[in-house]
């Protein structure tokens, strides 16, 4: 019985290290993208994870292991937004602001910050399919699983974000 | 500020590059495993813990009419009239309450009815007292709403989709409420459908050509056709069926007695 519990916990850990191997750059990427700040970034990717890791261990059947991942990490990085409204600028004031040291440079941060306004400009349908499309370099069959949706309208979704984003460059 | 195509490509390639260090990914795996998991509930639910929701929902429903009571407010939301703060208690708390501890069906239905009754009761007392807004006549109808649907699911109309006491009250309830409030059950909507395509019929009866009547000829016609060709055909088959097993029937001796003669029998 203890044995059995042994190898289903080791049986666990290999499969959430190999998700994790397979997974971490791309929801780090994801997270920085999105929040323009590495340290963040960095503690979303973590905390994508630890409810992943959780979750595996409460015995939560993980279907679409890049979906389920992806839509925690989406969860976590609308959580931050929200939190952060809630931070006054009185306090940030008072206590002093300092700029997070990053290794990421800033002035590559200040062009992904610009690479997500623009594709932010778009409509919220158009976003993630582009973004996944030109950032992380997906097939159209694969961002229509990390999405849940057809790879009929990832296609569509493309072809027509592809137009929208060019009548906004310069 | 905008960028151009070339920009774009060149920030979504910088950004393809960005990777964690391995350092940073074995400090955040060793993070992640140091954090305490609760471990995987048991299959059997242990009896000294709500461990669903819907128990914990109601037992919490359960405390807060106890309180209520025990408070007096329980007393004080059961006189409340939409569009007061305790109606919601009176409704979503203090009612389902009593509708639960009601234990026999029939009683329960009864209790149903009166509770739409109650709706109609407190509009009445509504309109002689007040001015009735838009928000008091919401409040009402979801509590009369979902009262409606409680009767439906509870099956207590006859074959022909009557409830006397139901129809009396949503009729009530509707002439004392604005439009888009208007209650419909279901056995209403249903019994709503034959009398409009009864007007649609006799609308089309005025007219010259009696396009049903010819419709339903025509189908008896193509019924009475395709009988005669059933008829046929299964005739067709049984004479074939007849045909094959006398055939088969030959054939069989023909092979097998030469056989039986040669063993000598």
């Amino acid at each position: 019985m203890e044995l059995d519990r042994s190898n289903h916990s080791n049986e666990l850990k290999t499969t959430f290290e190999s998700l994790f191997a397979e997974y971490s750059d791309v929801i780090y990427r994801f997270c920085l993208y999105k929040t323009s700040d590495k340290n963040v970034a960095h503690d979303l990717t973590q905390d994508t994870f630890l409810r992943l890791w959780k979750a595996m261990n409460t015995g939560a059947e993980v279907e679409k292991p890049k979906q389920y991942i992806y839509q925690i990490a989406r969860n976590l990085v609308i959580d931050y937004y929200k939190k952060s409204k809630a931070v006054s600028l009185d306090a940030l004031g008072e206590d002093g602001f300092e700029a997070r040291e990053t290794s990421v440079g800033s002035e590559m941060l200040s062009e992904f910050l610009l690479l997500r306004d623009t594709i932010e400009k778009l409509e919220q349908d158009y976003r993630e399919v582009l973004y996944m499309r030109f950032v992380e370099d997906m097939g159209v069959e694969e961002i229509a699983d990390t999405l849940g949706v057809s790879p009929n309208l990832v296609s569509v979704r493309i072809n027509r974000g592809k137009k929208k984003l060019r009548e906004l460059f310069i | 500020m905008k960028m151009n195509e070339q920009e774009f490509n060149k920030s979504a390639e910088l950004l393809r590059g960005v990777r964690l260090t391995e350092s940073e990914k074995a400090s955040m795996l060793s993070s992640i495993y140091q954090t305490e998991i609760i471990s995987k509930p048991s299959p059997t639910a242990s009896p000294f813990i709500f461990s669903s929701l819907f128990m914990r929902d109601r037992v919490m429903v359960a405390m807060a009419s106890f309180v209520l009571i025990v408070t007096g407010g329980g007393y004080a939301a059961a006189g409340s009239l939409p569009g007061d703060p305790l109606y919601g208690i009176k409704v979503n708390v203090l009612e389902p309450l009593a509708l639960g501890l009601t234990f026999d069906e029939v009683e329960k239905n009864e209790y149903r009815i009166e509770l739409l009754q109650r709706r109609v009761a407190e509009l009445q007392e509504l309109r002689v007292n007040t001015d009735v807004d838009l928000a008091i006549e919401e409040d009402s109808y979801h509590a009369a709403e979902r009262n409606v649907a409680e009767l439906e699911a509870s099956a207590i109309f006859d074959e022909n989709g009557i409830n006397v006491d139901v129809k009396t009250s949503v009729d009530a309830y509707n002439s004392l409420i604005s439009e888009p409030y208007h209650l419909e059950t279901k056995i209403m909507k249903s019994r709503l459908v034959p009398e409009m395509e009864d007007e649609e019929d006799s609308e089309e009866e005025d007219g010259k050509e009696p396009i049903l009547q010819k419709d339903i000829d025509r189908v008896k016609e193509v019924v009475t056709k395709t009988k005669t060709s059933l008829d046929e055909i299964e005739k067709e088959i049984s004479q074939v069926e007849g045909t094959i097993e006398g055939e088969a029937t030959k054939t069989i001796e023909e092979k097998i007695s030469p056989f039986i003669k040669s063993l000598g029998f």
